[in-house]
């Protein structure tokens, strides 16, 4: 119980870090690769709905590493570090997250298809 | 297109800025025994601050913005991630209040503390509300009935000029603070670079021009359609300008770094 619990921490801890890029890079792919340049149409509910669903898991993420941060106390040589890690991989989820939002923005303003 | 600008409502802040400062530069350089360098290197930075805005404003390239979208944005460019950033960093302010008699330096030195002063100056270099306002300044700013407004009334493209700068002096100002932490300033300044970038983006992805009277002027005298020249302006506010807060949020998060480096060297 003990072990699985320092799993979920140590994977909380670096969620934003190792999600936020990834899910940027899958949206990034379906928007603009996939939809844009080679054309194959989603709609605009398929395309909101990814969407939403992507900046959803980065919120989680955030969530999950800020927890990690606000739980660890201050001042320890290690916790200390760690918690910088937390905060840090909270604002890379945050930032990612507004990246995909722009993206799905971009993808509702410009032409579904870029060759036409 | 070589036609310099010599506005009055241009010139004349300018020049009494550029007063006030050598005024209270020459002063302060009298009295100081200690710290002359430090004055120096301030003066060399409002200096450059001064000349890239005047650049912007009054040298031909205001003009050529008239003609060609490319150029407003590297106008506006200037205005925002040059001039702004120079001038917040030379701290003029202090210099310039020495330009003034002792009584009057006084006098506005305690009002500067007063709370009708003290409380807006404190809200509007709060890291998080100069972003939220520099980047609605961008925005609003770029929506295409305000564009056009700016483009077509001298007097609203003063208060276009003037809500970049002044919004980006107060954004610059946030981020240099030394009571602000650099992982915040980091922050702010990664998501103003998605923001301005993003609207840059949807600039120069677009196939149709968004402003009339850009669209009206036909090619533009650099050989250019007008969704060319936008998709050019776009690309400009897009690359170079996102690049450039993301290298100075860089910038911060290593001396965030250093500083955490040095902590635990201090207390192993």
């Amino acid at each position: 119980m003990a072990e699985r619990s320092a799993r979920r921490e140590l994977f909380d801890r670096w969620a934003g870090l190792i999600l936020g890029p990834l899910v940027w890079w899958i949206h990034q792919r379906m928007v603009a690769d996939w939809q844009a340049v080679d054309c194959h149409d989603m709609g605009v509910a398929g395309r909101s709905i990814w969407s939403l669903l992507l900046i959803a898991v980065l919120a989680w993420a955030c969530w999950a590493s800020l927890n990690i941060w606000r739980r660890w106390g201050p001042r320890e040589a290690e916790t200390d570090n760690w918690r910088f890690i937390a905060l840090v991989s909270a604002g890379v989820a945050a930032l990612c997250g507004l990246a995909v939002f722009f993206g799905a923005l971009a993808a509702v303003i410009v032409p579904d298809c870029l060759q036409q | 297109m070589t036609q310099w600008t010599f506005e009055p409502w241009v010139i004349l802040p300018m020049a009494i800025s550029a007063a006030l400062f050598v005024v209270g530069f020459a002063r302060l350089k009298a009295r100081s025994e200690h710290g002359l360098g430090a004055l120096k290197r301030r003066a060399v930075l409002f200096a450059l601050g001064w000349l890239v805005l005047a650049g912007a404003v009054v040298s031909p390239l205001h003009e050529a913005g008239e003609h060609a979208f490319t150029f407003h944005m590297i106008e506006h460019e200037l205005l925002m991630l040059a001039a702004a950033p120079l001038l917040v960093a030379s701290e003029p302010l202090a210099i310039m209040l020495w330009a003034v008699p002792a009584s009057g330096r006084r006098a506005l030195g305690s009002a500067t503390k007063s709370p009708a002063v003290a409380v807006p100056w404190r809200t509007l270099t709060d890291p998080l509300i100069a972003t939220v306002v520099q980047s609605a300044a961008l925005w609003l700013w770029h929506a295409p009935a305000l564009f056009d407004l700016a483009l077509e009334h001298e007097g609203w493209h003063i208060a276009q000029h003037l809500s970049f700068l002044v919004s980006a002096l107060f954004f610059w100002s946030a981020m240099f603070h030394r009571r602000n932490s650099a992982g915040v300033a980091a922050a702010c300044l990664f998501v103003t670079s998605l923001v301005g970038g993003a609207l840059g983006a949807f600039m120069a992805v677009s196939v149709s021009p968004w402003y009339a009277p850009y669209a009206a002027l036909g090619m533009t005298p650099i050989g250019l359609s007008p969704a060319e020249d936008q998709q050019m302006a776009g690309l400009i506010m897009w690359i170079p300008g996102g690049m450039f807060h993301a290298l100075f949020a860089l910038g911060f998060v290593g001396s965030m770094l250093r500083d955490k480096r040095e902590a635990s060297h201090a207390h192993p």
